[in-house]
């Protein structure tokens, strides 16, 4: 009877465990010939250390999480430098997860901001600017789930550039939103 | 004699000797360098001297191509971490880089790198720690030959060594059974690095002297 009770108990114990890793990238922003900078709200300008930039990873487009920590754009090793706006150049980061893996497919998507301490404050503080990479795949980094030898961690620069918006007044959305309603009614009639 | 193949290219001896009341005593250092190639895409290599100071910032010269990079594994948590060369500078200049660690080198562009270490060679009871499981691990000496016979690599029954074939870029693995390798007993290059994967911690130790 005990013993039943033991085996029971580690079953119990077995089934609640969940397989914990980590799954790399790299916070590398710029390509091989460095065609994919973010661009401020003018489209030409380049980011500089004043924008910062978060990288959201997940298994699909939508279970997007940030990871690891924001990082100035314009910046090498903790120094500003301005042949490299437009661009992060950051380290690893890693990501526990119970479901991913060195070698599993991922997404991985760039968000970028000025005026707020992250991209969800920036999303709703007008006059901040905001902006955001496509989703793109990735093969992400680290010890396979079967224990194989480790994968080194991708960069994260498959996306092209983008431009930044400002993040309008709540009163133009509402004037927007209002200008909207009275098209739909004035088609209706 | 074979295992005193050093491949530094240029090895100066630099002799300082010092004389005691009882006897006369002679410190013999072996100051070199060694040049290591990174071909395009990834290798697995080391810094096979002791440098003055052996980070990234330090060995490498600023000369190298844009998005470069190095990650050294970290086998406590199974994660790599990396420093990435762009605009002139690395995105972690103080990552280390000591003999007897293994690292990868990323080379994105169509020409092999030339990497010229230099310093000394390491001397005397040399250990590198190797954990259960994967270690990425190199010789602490810069010297070539079969891992086990030659650089002393301790090997038990289901243990296994990694190479990484650069050109296939995939990894080349042989396991080690009852005496006998699964793919032939692995060849390690001066500047070569590889992951060994144990099934239990161990000590990589050798005693090691250019004089012998």
């Amino acid at each position: 009877m005990k013993i039943k009770s033991i085996v029971c108990t580690a079953l119990v114990a077995l089934s609640t465990m969940t397989a914990k890793a980590d799954y790399q990238l790299n916070f590398v922003t710029a390509n091989g010939g460095e065609s994919n900078p973010v661009f401020d709200v003018d489209g030409t300008t380049r980011l500089n250390s004043t924008f910062f930039g978060q990288l959201y990873a997940g298994a699909d487009a939508g279970s997007l999480v940030a990871v690891g920590s924001a990082l100035q754009f314009g910046t090498v090793g903790g120094l500003v430098r301005s042949d490299a706006n437009g661009f992060i150049i950051g380290n690893t980061v890693s990501v526990t997860s119970g479901s991913l893996f060195g070698g599993s497919s991922g997404v991985y998507q760039l968000r970028a901001w000025q005026g707020a301490s992250t991209y969800e404050l920036a999303q709703t503080t007008f006059g901040a600017k905001i902006g955001s990479s496509s989703v793109q795949t990735v093969t992400f980094g680290g010890v396979p789930s079967g224990g194989g030898a480790p994968l080194t961690p991708p960069d994260a620069n498959l996306h092209g550039s983008f431009a930044l918006t400002v993040v309008p007044e709540p009163a133009t959305i509402a004037l927007g939103l209002f200008g909207a309603a009275g098209l739909f009614i004035r088609r209706r009639k | 004699m074979k295992a005193k193949a050093i491949f530094a290219a240029g090895l100066l001896m630099a002799a300082a000797a010092a004389q005691s009341t009882a006897q006369t005593v002679f410190s013999v250092n072996a100051v070199g360098f060694v040049n290591v190639n990174f071909p395009p895409g990834f290798s697995i290599a080391s810094n096979p001297l002791e440098g003055a100071t052996n980070t990234v910032a330090a060995l490498f010269p600023t000369s190298l191509p844009n998005n470069c990079a190095v990650f050294k594994f970290n086998t406590a948590n199974g994660t790599f971490s990396s420093s990435t060369f762009f605009f002139g500078a690395w995105s972690n200049p103080n990552l280390s880089l000591v003999p007897g660690e293994g690292f990868f080198f990323r080379n994105p562009s169509v020409n092999t790198i030339t990497n010229t270490f230099v310093g000394n060679v390491k001397q005397g009871t040399l250990t590198t720690p190797l954990s259960a499981g994967f270690t990425l691990v190199s010789s602490q000496v810069p010297q070539s030959g079969l891992v086990t016979t030659d650089l002393g690599l301790p090997i038990l029954n289901t243990e296994t060594v990694f190479k990484f074939n650069n050109a296939l870029n995939a990894y080349s693995g042989s396991t080690f059974f009852f005496g006998s390798w699964s793919g032939g007993e692995p060849t390690i290059g001066v500047g070569e690095g590889f992951f060994v994967k144990k099934v239990a911690a161990s000590s990589w130790t050798r005693s090691f002297s250019v004089n012998q």
